[in-house]
């Protein structure tokens, strides 16, 4: 019986290891120690079983093909994981939720600011509507940076994925035309949350123009819109970036070893963007805004911001080609 | 024992013919071919599951997992509406295709 098991280890030997290809593997041993126990039951000795159970065996390149996997060298597949099609759904679903959580922080935030300019704009006739005020701030901040934190932890379970793996032909092809079906939601998410930040500035300009609500107020219904919007770009930005990351880390498992030097150097890039350039931004806007209050506007800094990533990685890119 | 290159387009048929008579998994799926063929054709473990893959891809049978038997858990095959459809289409290929081999190989019955 084992040897029957190590002639199957030894056919699957370098094929790599997916929810698929598992349960295959499984399949056709029990199928051998089946054959292998009836045959004994029918008077075989041990060695007729084993050799008429491999002999029935057949022809393992046969089976890959069908089942549009390639063998490998031994090493690519225990350099690199292999992702299945599970895996990667969860990844998705875990991106969206995150990207959805942030958007909920940040309205979190948003909100106590809101509270409080809410609180001052009624100082005359509340008392201690200061105190209030603060509190609301502070107990929203608390909710908001709780959600940042979680899901900064979060983030590091989901580490993997943004290194190359292994991904089947076919598994990339589903994903790439997912990712095609949800563009419209995208676009969609984007337009609205833009929409909505411009929006925005009604309620100010409500305030700032008629007696009809204090500009206090109107800049605090200003935050909650944009606290909205912003939760439309993060969570469908979340899942479009999911597609994009499983579009460039899957790698077919022939090619995986030779993309993946060039994916190095594209780190470094990423990295300087992602630590250094996006903080700065965020330090620019605060100051910005709290100096000159210009918070109706000045938002803007992130669409200009987000547009000149890609130009400064595509250019980071080109140099790496010379 | 036939060799399998002559029988090689006839597999998909096979465990669609078998199919029809119940759900059912690897292992009893070749025993059945071997016993109904009285030892004639053993159909080989990967052309078996080239032949899932295929039949699968192509939406004419589901599998699903079995309950766990003798320690093992099986993977169990049932046939689509679309594999009956397709079954029957390969049925009356084989009528034809019996008779012109029939024609041009048999030749003794006339």
């Amino acid at each position: 019986m084992n040897t029957i098991r190590e002639y199957i280890e030894q056919m699957f030997k370098g094929v790599p290891v997916t929810e698929e290809t598992v349960q295959l593997k499984a399949d056709i041993l029990g199928n051998l120690e089946d054959k292998y126990t009836a045959l004994k039951e029918s008077g075989a000795s041990e060695h007729e079983a084993i050799v008429t159970v491999i002999a029935e065996f057949g022809d393992i390149d046969e089976l890959l093909e069908e089942f549009g996997v390639s063998r490998v060298n031994e090493q690519v597949t225990k350099n690199y994981e292999t992702m299945s099609e599970s895996d990667l759904r969860q990844y998705i679903q875990a991106k969206g939720k995150m990207g959805w959580n942030i958007g909920l922080g940040v309205l979190a935030c948003l909100t106590g600011v809101a509270g409080l300019l809410l609180f001052l704009a009624f100082q005359s006739v509340l008392s201690g509507a200061l105190y209030i005020g603060l509190l609301f701030l502070v107990g929203f901040s608390v909710i908001g940076i709780g959600l940042f934190i979680i899901e900064g932890m979060k983030a590091g379970e989901l580490e993997r994925f943004s290194s190359p793996y292994i991904i089947l032909p076919g598994d990339k092809e589903q994903f790439i035309s997912e990712q095609k079906d949800y563009k419209r939601s995208f676009i969609f998410s984007i337009v609205a949350g833009v929409s909505l930040c411009i929006m925005s500035i009604t309620p100010i300009l409500v305030g700032a123009l008629t007696a009809v609500l204090p500009i206090l107020v109107g800049v605090a219904f200003s935050l909650l819109l944009i606290g909205v919007g912003i939760i439309f770009f993060t969570y469908s930005g979340n899942i479009w970036s999911a597609y994009e990351s499983i579009k460039h880390n899957g790698k077919y498992v022939e090619v995986i070893e030779k993309e993946t030097v060039k994916h190095k150097r594209n780190k470094k890039v990423d990295y300087v963007i992602d630590e250094i350039y996006w903080p700065i931004i965020v330090v620019i806007y605060f100051v910005f805004s709290f100096t000159q209050g210009t918070w109706a506007w000045s938002w803007i800094i992130f669409i200009l911001a987000g547009a000149l990533e890609s130009t400064i990685k595509s250019l980071a890119g080109s140099w790496d080609k010379d | 024992m036939i060799s399998s290159d002559v029988i090689r387009g006839y597999n998909d048929t096979f465990l669609l013919s078998l199919l029809t008579k119940g759900d059912s998994y690897g292992y009893d799926l070749s025993r059945q071919i071997r016993e109904l063929t009285d030892d004639a054709y053993i159909i080989k473990e990967t052309t078996m599951y080239s032949a899932f893959a295929r039949l699968k891809k192509n939406g004419y049978i589901t599998s699903y997992p079995g309950t766990v038997t003798q320690g093992k858990k099986r993977t169990y095959y049932s046939i689509t509406e679309n594999g009956r459809n397709y079954l029957k289409e390969k049925r009356q290929e084989w009528r034809i295709t019996k008779e012109v081999v029939d024609k041009l190989v048999g030749g003794d019955n006339k």
